[in-house]
């Protein structure tokens, strides 16, 4: 925990029961279906899951961009003072680049490859506040600066094929914190790199949310990188969260079993030549659930409860879980 | 690998890309385009039509609209013969006693322009169209495309006719009829190139940033939208100068006073079967070759600008 995260009180960010429904012709499928979190100031919270989890649904419900036939059915998005769910478009279109950004997974694909880094940099800052190129040109040189971009001027000239992948993710990263936003939601943006550029943009957006308090979510379905990074992890399976904690606390100790299985299936150093535990099965439909817990199915624990849906418990100070069966057995004392 | 120790000690991650740092998208495109010789020749000719038609004022021996000028006893003489006021006439003179050389260059002016500036209309039209459809979606999409699709089942010529009808004669006038036939096939170009791009995920990126939908369209999805812009323009820029010799040759075009190179052509058509070939020829021959040059450049910027036959 980082001293930011203690003395902050105040949330940036408060994700109250929030259900994102995509209403198609096989079905409603239920994406995002009550997930509830919050971030402090400077926080960084690692959002984990299986591919099509609704983690990234979750973070484009929290910035309003669900296309139809998705909607936000109920739940609440505070961030700051407003409730982000319902504000019309035109509110939302001042928040996103500027209050609240996002980072994707390619950055080949999202940066617009005929425009100059230069032009795209200045573009995202005009759009938000009134000032001259000159100035504009300055603080995209600062944001190049801060992700650990050498000579930012040549690469303020350059068209996004001419970088390299890792330079491109970085320029992506200084994009979204250029207007110095309290919010980043970061959509797996290290998992088209290899791991060494990995490990040092992950550092080094690290450092810009502790240096200027903003706060990050982290979505990813890789634990590891989450593990080092994160200071809170919440985990999903199926359109919920099912545990959340502190990030030490739930890594060396997690309380739900699906926790525990994606742990299982970390590859690591420690044991080398084992063969890696898998959770069985598959990931559920998100078309139509049926009720009960959604990981019963997949479970070792599963017993005759299991058939009715669990509600958050906190069996453990700050840990909270959606479990009823959870591994309380298994904590240190 | 050719970079300094000090590139390498600040950027370990990066690798040296000073080799890469020289092609500039400007650079290969030029290579790409003067690969093939015939592509070369047709931009030069072009060039050379071009700086013909512009500089016509300073080239041509005489004014062909000023009467004061032209000897109607001149008239109808072949290429080479020397005129009343010992004057050569190159190309010959037309049924006027104009000097067909002079008139071919005033002609290719005019023909260019009203080629070319509804080639332009035609395009910031069409442009606006193509993407407000492929944006907007929907309703707006429907109608606009339909819109299109009715234009398009249409024969241009008949509706340049119609137009001219009905709007009567002058350069203006025969650039409106112009843009009118020709706006949807660039609205139709634009929408197929914004709909496969609206799908990248630059554009999304684009909305996360808080982009407002004109930046977004005009500012992000238009300028990867210019290729294809490109290319339908240059093609239809000849089709243009076409289409506008063809209403002169049918007498609907220009005014009789500022012959085109169509109306060159029609001069002198009455003038074939008697053996005074060249009023018609020589004019048909400068129409052809620029149709020709211009069509040559479309297809090669088509072929270096698509990404698909990128060797």
């Amino acid at each position: 925990m980082t001293a930011a995260a203690e003395t902050e009180s105040r949330p940036t960010l408060e994700v109250v029961d929030l259900k994102t429904h995509f209403f198609t012709r096989a079905g409603v499928v239920k994406a995002v279906d009550g997930v509830s979190f919050a971030i402090a100031p400077g926080e960084v919270l690692g959002l984990v899951g299986e591919s099509g989890c609704g983690k990234s649904m979750t973070g484009f419900s929290i910035i309003g961009l669900i296309d139809p036939p998705g909607r936000i059915v109920s739940g609440a998005v505070r961030f700051k003072d407003n409730d982000l769910v319902g504000l019309p478009e035109e509110g939302l279109r001042t928040l996103r680049g500027n209050r609240i950004s996002m980072i994707f997974q390619d950055p080949m694909m999202t940066l617009n490859p005929v425009l100059r880094i230069d032009t795209q940099m200045i573009e995202t800052i005009q759009a938000h506040r009134d000032c001259s190129r000159s100035v504009a040109l300055g603080l995209a040189r600062n944001a190049l600066m801060q992700m650990g971009i050498s000579s930012p001027e040549r690469r303020l000239r350059c068209y996004p094929h001419e970088l390299s992948g890792g330079m491109r993710q970085r320029v992506a990263i200084a994009i979204a914190f250029v207007n110095e936003p309290d919010l980043v939601i970061a959509d797996e943006p290290t998992t088209a790199l290899d791991v060494t550029i990995q490990a040092q943009i992950l550092h080094e957006a690290q450092e810009l949310c502790r240096t200027k308090h903003t706060a990050m979510i982290w979505i990813t379905h890789d634990l590891a990188v989450v593990s080092s990074l994160a200071d809170r992890i919440a985990v999903m399976y199926a359109g919920t969260i099912v545990e959340q904690g502190n990030a030490r606390d739930l890594i060396r100790a997690p309380l739900h079993p699906y926790t525990k299985g994606l742990l299982g299936s970390v590859p690591s150093a420690n044991r080398p030549g084992e063969r890696l535990t898998q959770i069985p099965g598959m990931t559920p439909s998100l078309l139509d659930p049926k009720p009960g817990c959604r990981f019963r199915m997949r479970c070792p624990r599963a017993a005759a409860e299991c058939t009715a849906s669990p509600s958050i418990s906190m069996p453990i100070p700050h840990r909270e879980v959606r479990c009823w069966r959870p591994l309380i057995a298994e904590q240190p004392a | 690998m050719s970079l300094t120790d000090a590139d390498a000690k600040i950027e370990p991650q990066e690798p040296a890309r000073s080799a890469a740092a020289v092609e500039t998208p400007l650079r290969r495109f030029l290579s790409d385009y003067f690969e093939s010789r015939i592509a070369t020749a047709a931009l030069a000719v072009l060039v050379l039509i071009i700086c013909l038609a512009v500089l016509a004022p300073l080239l041509a021996p005489q004014n062909p609209y000023n009467l004061a000028e032209v000897d109607v006893l001149d008239s109808r003489l072949p290429p080479g013969s020397v005129g009343m006021a010992g004057y050569t006439y190159w190309l010959g003179t037309d049924g006027a006693g104009r000097d067909l050389l002079s008139a071919i260059l005033y002609g290719l002016r005019i023909s260019l322009l009203v080629g070319v500036t509804s080639c332009l209309i035609a395009t910031v039209i069409g442009a606006v169209v193509g993407l407000t459809a492929a944006y907007a979606g929907g309703r707006v999409e429907s109608i606009l495309m339909r819109l299109v699709d009715l234009q398009l089942s249409l024969p241009a010529i008949l509706i340049a006719l119609i137009l001219i009808a009905m709007l009567g004669k002058g350069v203006d006038k025969v650039i409106i009829a112009l843009v009118t036939v020709q706006w949807a096939y660039y609205a139709r170009t634009v929408r197929g190139t914004a709909l496969s791009e609206m799908n990248k995920e630059y554009v999304e990126a684009a909305r996360c940033l808080g982009f407002s939908h004109t930046r977004i369209v005009f500012k992000q999805i238009l300028p990867n939208c210019l290729p294809p812009l490109i290319v339908v323009a240059t093609i239809q820029a000849a089709h243009a100068i076409t289409l506008e010799a063809t209403l002169s040759f049918l007498g609907v075009g220009l005014p009789r006073t500022e012959p085109s190179l169509g109306l060159l052509i029609s001069n002198g058509f009455e003038y074939m079967l008697s053996g005074k070939y060249w009023i018609s020829f020589i004019p048909g021959v400068v129409l052809l070759v620029t149709i020709m040059a211009i069509n040559l450049v479309g297809d090669q910027l088509r072929d270096v600008l698509n990404p698909r036959l990128k060797r």
